[in-house]
């Protein structure tokens, strides 16, 4: 019997050992491939989900970030409440830890905390600072690093110039735009003109800031392209000891409709309109005039007061007036008791606000924490929130399904929104009364 | 032109009052307190406290927001500029040390006061209805904050011509050393300047929360450098000059406003150099 182990000393030849070669290499190239492409190497171990937020919680800017940054405090507690962020790659929920820094309403600090954050402390996800500026200048440091950010605060065209030419990929913002915001003053006035009373001359003032300058520049730009008068356009520096000769400059040039891009001097200037027993038809005012805390507190007013006067910026802006908002505006008001008072109902973008920062985090439950595809998921896909189906657009202003654009109050607690009608919550009240 | 004569005079009369407060403080003491405004910031606070707390009417408010900041003034100057004083081995040098003090003061006071009250925008309105003068409305708030600031004024002048204790503060002022010689006890003439000027800031403040409505603990810098401005123009330690440079930042400030509110404080500033160019001590400085 032959000895079947005795190996035959047979030659291979040069062709089959390459082709053995080649299904070798294959198969390694392959299951490598399939190991880190499709299976992927097991995360980190991780236990959490940090958060970084660089704010002005000291100067000048602390008041407006305390009001705007209350739904960073928000969302975070609500998600903790129910166990954390859910995050795919690590098939459970993680708690939501926040790393905090004071930028003191310094750029330059914030800009250097931000940096911190992200290449020392490394945290996960970052929350934008407070204000168009401010956001601005951070804008760069997210597209450096690759952080994706919804920005609250933040209305500059020139800023979404560059997010809409791919400058700031990773950029995103809620609120309308100047250029959009002047459309959609310029729509309303064009509506009231034609079916509610005569508008002929709009008077502009605003504050000399990049928010004053941009926003009093599309509105004005707007509205003489659809045919309005634009006899006065004013900016002044804070602090203005007095609005009298303002207001008897627009008095005199005979404006229907008086516009100030402005912040909390807007309840001076209503003041002293009042004083002057200067009447337009409408008046519209900008950021802290639309919060029912601060109108209602310290700024002394009563929802009579302000009957007629409408607010030009913060949308998407939601009606808190019926159904699942009416019910998000009353636990807003006992959330947000103890830190502004009794009046502390929900402003316009309240509601959007917090959407924004939920399409952030619905992404990262969606596709992870790797912040390409957060980025990749906030540019493309479709969020339910507070205020119905969601969509942010880079470059343009956050796109809700309940919220509107123009806001007014008409004697309640919380702004009516009034345009554009089809989701307008109450009628147009044009002319206003006369101050009481 | 009826609102600029009126409206100019009732700007002056309360940037004249903000500056002599200022202005007692250095003449006396030699020290330029740059946080001057967080003390007109603690008047406004303290009226806001007052009136939100306790329901007292904000002109009331004054005979406590008053003293109550004339004794934090007090115990400032004692605690802290007093020991600079003592330290300092000449004027020159106290004027530096002192300055960088009051840097601090600054930005302590106004985190003090955001720590207690937030830093969310505070008013007290009151008296916001008008009457005409002339034919033009004006507030009524406005026109008594004038009235008050020209009276406090005046008393003011008469305290300093009239009183031994306005007589030892003059006497401080032109020769510090022949004062001690005579007898005048000049620390306490110090503290007593100093917390004279913190209760002159808080009066205008207490008047001003009436007046606006985004009083923040971070308004001060803006008040002084309005008493800056009208020192330089009327004068380092010239009562004269703080209550005639007030009026004129005050008619300057009305009118540029009436022209375009963008270049008022350019207008100012312009007005500043040119003193500082032509009259570097101000109209009656010595």
């Amino acid at each position: 019997m032959k000895n079947l182990f005795v190996l035959k000393k047979t030659a291979i030849s040069k062709m089959v050992a390459v082709v053995i070669a080649v299904i070798i290499i294959v198969a390694v190239v392959a299951g490598a491939a399939y190991y880190y492409y499709i299976l992927g190497p097991a995360p980190p171990p991780k236990d959490k989900v940090v958060i970084g937020i660089v704010q002005s919680e000291s100067g000048a800017n602390s008041a407006g970030c305390a009001l705007h940054h209350l739904y960073y405090n928000w969302i975070i507690e609500d998600y903790n409440e129910e166990g954390g962020l859910y995050v795919p790659e690590y098939g459970k929920k993680l708690p939501i830890e926040k790393i905090v820094y004071d930028d003191e309403s310094n750029l330059d600090k914030m800009l250097t905390l931000t940096e911190k954050l992200i290449t020392e402390d490394k945290v996960d996800l970052i929350f934008a600072p407070w204000s168009t500026a401010f956001c601005f200048a951070a804008f760069s440091l997210y597209e450096k690093y690759h952080y994706p950010v919804v920005a609250l605060t933040f209305g500059s065209d020139k800023a979404a110039e560059k997010m809409r030419s791919g400058e700031f990929k990773y950029a995103f913002s809620v609120l309308g735009l100047p250029s959009e915001t002047g459309k959609e003053m310029a729509d309303l006035l064009d509506y009231i003109n034609k079916n509610k009373t005569p508008i002929t001359k709009v008077g502009i003032i605003h504050h000399a800031d990049q928010h004053g300058v941009e926003y009093a520049s599309a509105i004005a730009y707007d509205l003489m392209d659809k045919g309005f008068q634009v006899p006065v356009q004013q900016s002044y520096t804070l602090p203005v000891a007095t609005f009298a000769p303002i207001v008897s400059t627009l008095k005199s040039a005979g404006v229907d409709v008086v516009i100030d891009c402005g912040y909390s001097e807007g309840a001076d200037l209503i003041r002293e309109m009042k004083a002057q027993n200067f009447n337009p038809k409408l008046v519209f005012i900008g950021p802290t005039m639309e919060v029912p805390a601060l109108v209602f507190g310290p700024f002394g007013f009563t929802p009579q007061d302000l009957v007629g006067v409408c607010y030009y910026d913060g949308w998407p802006a939601a009606s808190y007036k019926t159904g699942a908002l009416k019910d998000w505006a009353e636990m807003h008001r006992q959330r947000a008791e103890p830190i502004f008072g009794p009046k502390a109902y929900p402003f316009p973008a309240s509601a959007t606000f917090y959407a924004g920062l939920q399409c952030l985090f619905k992404a990262v439950e969606k596709v992870g924490l790797n912040r390409e595809k957060i980025r990749d998921a906030l540019a493309t896909e479709t969020f339910d929130t507070v205020v119905g189906k969601t969509k942010l657009r880079q470059g343009y202003s956050m796109q809700c399904e309940l919220a509107g654009t123009i806001s007014q109050w008409q004697g309640g607690d919380m702004m009516e929104v009034i345009w554009p009608r089809d989701v307008a919550s109450a009628d147009i009240i044009c002319p206003k009364p006369a101050w009481p | 032109m009826i609102d600029i004569i009126v409206g100019g005079a009732i700007l002056g009369a309360i940037f004249s009052l903000i500056a002599i407060g200022l202005n007692l403080q250095y003449g006396v003491t030699r020290i330029l307190n740059i946080a001057h405004g967080e003390f007109l910031m603690l008047g406004a606070y303290v009226t806001y406290f007052l009136f939100t707390y306790f329901g007292v009417n904000p002109l009331v408010s004054l005979a406590i927001s008053g003293p109550t900041v004339f004794v934090i003034g007090v115990l400032i100057q004692l605690t802290v500029f007093r020991k600079l004083v003592i330290l300092s081995k000449s004027s020159e040098e106290l004027e530096f040390r002192s300055l960088l003090a009051c840097f601090g003061l600054q930005f302590i006071l106004q985190n003090v006061v955001k720590d207690r009250f937030g830093a969310t925008p505070i008013a007290t309105p009151y008296l916001n209805e008008t009457i005409p003068i002339l034919g033009e409305l004006f507030k009524i708030n406005m026109i008594v904050a004038a009235v008050i600031s020209i009276t406090i004024s005046i008393a003011l002048y008469l305290l300093l011509r009239l009183t031994r204790i306005g007589l030892a503060m003059r006497a401080a002022v032109e020769e510090p050393t022949g004062a001690q010689l005579v007898g005048i006890n000049i620390l306490k003439i110090h503290s007593l300047s100093f917390g004279l000027g913190c209760l002159i800031s808080a009066l205008a403040g207490s008047m001003i929360s009436m007046i606006y409505t985004n009083t923040t603990p971070y308004i001060g810098p803006q008040y002084t450098f309005i008493a800056l401005a009208v020192i330089i123009l009327g004068g380092m330690g010239s009562f004269v000059g703080s209550l005639l440079g007030g009026f004129f930042i005050g008619y300057i400030y009305y009118a540029s406003l009436k022209i375009d509110p963008l270049i008022t404080m350019a207008i100012v500033y312009a007005f500043i150099i040119i003193m500082l160019i032509i009259k570097p001590k101000g109209l009656f400085g010595r």
